[in-house]
């Protein structure tokens, strides 16, 4: 009697090697889908926000726009034209931060650092490109409408204020986390040391203390109240603001920190500062910026040697005067 | 007995297959040294394409001869210099490798044969061409003689290329002999002698002991060699009418004024001072290095007429790169050489 042929057995092997083939595919599929970027992505997400952000140069339709609303505004409600001034001031201030990055996290180090950043780095921006074109809706709406009631002006700037701090939010989690990147995933070079760590960080607090600042004028200037319950008091903060990161932000200010003596002295000064005082003091002198650009507070009740000419040192640091 | 056969055959085969193995790759015997004695011996006894001086600002028996091609204004054909980068950057190569084979003496080394063998090769063929310019300088029309030329030139590139890869070879060979990382990590801890142990040296011991000669002209050839791969790479060995060409240009012979300098006797602190500048160069190098990889400047010259909008569609994060590069051979590298005068240099 002729033997039966054993079909099942080889059947089973070619399931095998098929579920095998199709288990290898799916983990393929999973790690390109879930594993986020490294380098490259970064620099290409990055690079597209930076010459493309609110008020960026680049964009001169978006720039003249917001031209043409705040001669709107001017006509009609004088009492916010510092604050949409400002507004301006600070969207290039921080274009300026995110090209500084987009200049270097090419050479960035693909770790696990820049690998736990990337996603949260990329869907802040991506958000903050959303905003941004809600923004544009709204203002060329705002300056294409005959309207000239001062309420309705009024609400509308409260309503884009709204969108707007939405907006540096997301650019303040973006920032935080380049931040991050930059100290990690660069080895200790003439570009990453004492000086940049102090400058990149102190963009970090300028950015929180003025967020904040801006979330407490939405609390404040509601629709429902009235106009004189609006005090804004940010222009010095964001006017410093602006001058220290077009002083400090840049890679020959870090470099002079390796090459000068007079210059590392400085930022040792500053850095010592955290040290006889912390980080929240660091960002309370930030908050006690008047409209004026003056420092109010002085730590009168520290009594720390060396910690004046510390905390002299670290006032010039943040106002961005010369060194 | 069928079975014995075959392990015979099969010890038979493994046996000549062994042998071709060894014979293939045991070589000669000769050592890395040995490659380079005979190198040097041939470019001496047959280099009349070489003569010493100092007309390049840096002292050497490697100065490249007849590095000219001609013009030709309707009555008169005049010689002229061709691109001195290529002398200087061929002079400072050659003088490293002389000065520093010699170390591996003692050392049976033979890992950089291959580069050692890829330099002769390339010298040989520039001998070659170096041969024709002088057959053809008298007898030739200025354009033939120029065609001659651009062969010369097109060979000495080759011939920089290889002198640079296998002075890198040899330069990190010594470095990890002499252990320079364990040396510098040792320095940079913050005590290298507890009370009472008189057999740790101290900071100022290890300092006085450092191989300050090498590490300098280590430092020197790694920064030559951005030079060679902007200049030879990026740029294609040819002299571009552009800004940041002429950045790179200027900053070489900037660089080259250090080199070959005596130097101090450094303190400990001193000796960390600067060797922290140097690591801390290494990570701007690596950025540049990879920035010259991926900016043809040559391309971007001849082929995108010097327009960075056009080249980034090509080339993404081409100004990034064109930035990195304008930085490090202008205000970094002019600093580091500031720095090495006031610092290093005696």
């Amino acid at each position: 009697m002729a033997k039966k042929k054993d079909y099942t057995t080889g059947s089973r092997k070619w399931l095998i090697v098929l579920s095998v083939l199709v288990l290898v595919a799916i983990i393929a599929v999973v790690i390109v889908l879930l594993v986020p970027g490294n380098t490259y992505s970064m620099v290409e997400v990055l690079h597209s926000h930076s010459t493309t952000s609110f008020l960026n140069e680049n964009n001169r339709s978006e720039q003249e726009n917001y031209s043409a609303l705040m001669q709107d505004m001017s006509n009609e409600v004088t009492s916010y034209m510092q604050e949409i001034r400002d507004v301006e001031t600070l969207s290039q201030t921080i274009n300026v931060i995110l090209k500084f990055y987009d200049e270097y996290i090419v050479f960035a180090q693909d770790n696990g650092t820049l690998t736990r950043n990337y996603k949260s780095i990329r869907s802040s921006l991506n958000r903050a490109s959303r905003l941004q074109e809600d923004m544009n809706e709204e203002i060329v709406t705002i300056i294409s409408l005959s309207e000239n009631s001062d309420t309705y002006k009024r609400n509308s700037w409260i309503d884009l204020r709204v969108i707007y701090v939405d907006w540096l939010e997301n650019m303040q989690n973006a920032i935080t986390r380049l931040n991050t990147c930059y100290q990690n995933c660069f080895d200790p070079s003439l570009t990453n040391n004492t000086a940049s760590t102090l400058v990149l960080n102190a963009v970090d607090d300028y950015i929180s203390v003025i967020t904040d600042d801006f979330n407490d004028l939405i609390e404040n200037d509601q629709k429902s109240n009235s106009i004189e319950s609006y005090n804004y008091t940010m222009n010095g903060r964001i006017k410093l603001f602006e001058a220290f990161v077009n002083a400090r932000l840049t890679s020959t200010n870090f470099v002079n920190y390796i090459f000068y003596q007079r210059i590392k002295n400085f930022y040792d000064d500053v850095n010592q500062f955290y040290t006889v005082y912390s980080q929240e003091d660091f960002k309370y002198l930030l908050d006690s910026i008047a409209p004026n650009g003056a420092f109010t507070e002085n730590f009168d009740d520290v009594n720390v040697s060396g910690s004046l000419t510390c905390l002299a040192n670290t006032k010039t640091f943040l106002s961005g005067g010369d060194i | 007995m069928k079975n014995k056969e075959i392990i015979s055959t099969l010890v038979c085969l493994i046996i000549a297959l062994s042998s071709f193995v060894m014979f293939a790759c045991g070589g000669d015997g000769q050592t890395s040294y040995q490659y380079y004695m005979t190198f040097f011996n041939t470019i001496q006894t047959e280099g009349a394409m070489f003569e010493s001086g100092n007309a390049l600002g840096v002292q050497t028996n490697y100065q490249l001869k007849n590095f000219q091609s001609k013009t030709f204004d309707g009555e008169t054909v005049t010689p002229v210099d061709d691109d001195q980068n290529y002398l200087i950057l061929l002079a400072n190569g050659l003088n490293f490798i002389e000065k520093y084979y010699p170390r591996l003496e003692e050392n049976k080394n033979t890992s950089l044969k291959s580069g050692i063998n890829d330099m002769t090769d390339s010298f040989d063929q520039l001998l070659i061409e170096y041969q024709n310019i002088i057959d053809v300088s008298d007898k030739a029309n200025y354009e033939i003689y120029n065609g001659n030329f651009a062969r010369y030139k097109w060979q000495t590139k080759d011939f920089i290329n290889n002198v640079y890869q296998s002075a890198l070879d040899l330069a990190n060979l010594i470095y990890k002999d002499l252990d320079i990382d364990g040396t510098i990590e040792t320095l940079s801890q913050e005590e290298t002698q507890t009370e009472g142990d008189e057999n740790t040296p101290t900071k100022e011991e290890i300092a006085d002991t450092f191989d300050l000669e090498f590490y300098f002209d280590y430092q020197n050839i790694l920064i030559l060699e951005d030079y060679r791969a902007f200049l030879m790479d990026s740029a294609i060995g040819q002299q571009l009418d552009y800004s940041l060409y002429q950045t790179v240009d200027v900053s070489l012979t900037l660089f080259t004024g250090v080199i070959g300098q005596n130097l101090k006797d450094l303190s400990a602190q001193g000796l960390i001072s600067y060797i922290d500048l140097c690591q801390r160069f290494a990570s701007e190098r690596a950025y540049t290095a990879e920035a010259i990889g991926e900016f043809s400047c040559y391309e971007f010259v001849n082929d995108y007429d010097q327009n960075l909008d056009s080249y980034e569609k090509s080339v993404s994060g081409a100004s990034i790169y064109k930035l990195q590069i304008e930085k490090y051979f202008g205000d970094y590298i002019s600093k580091f050489v500031s720095f090495v005068s006031s610092n290093v240099v005696a």
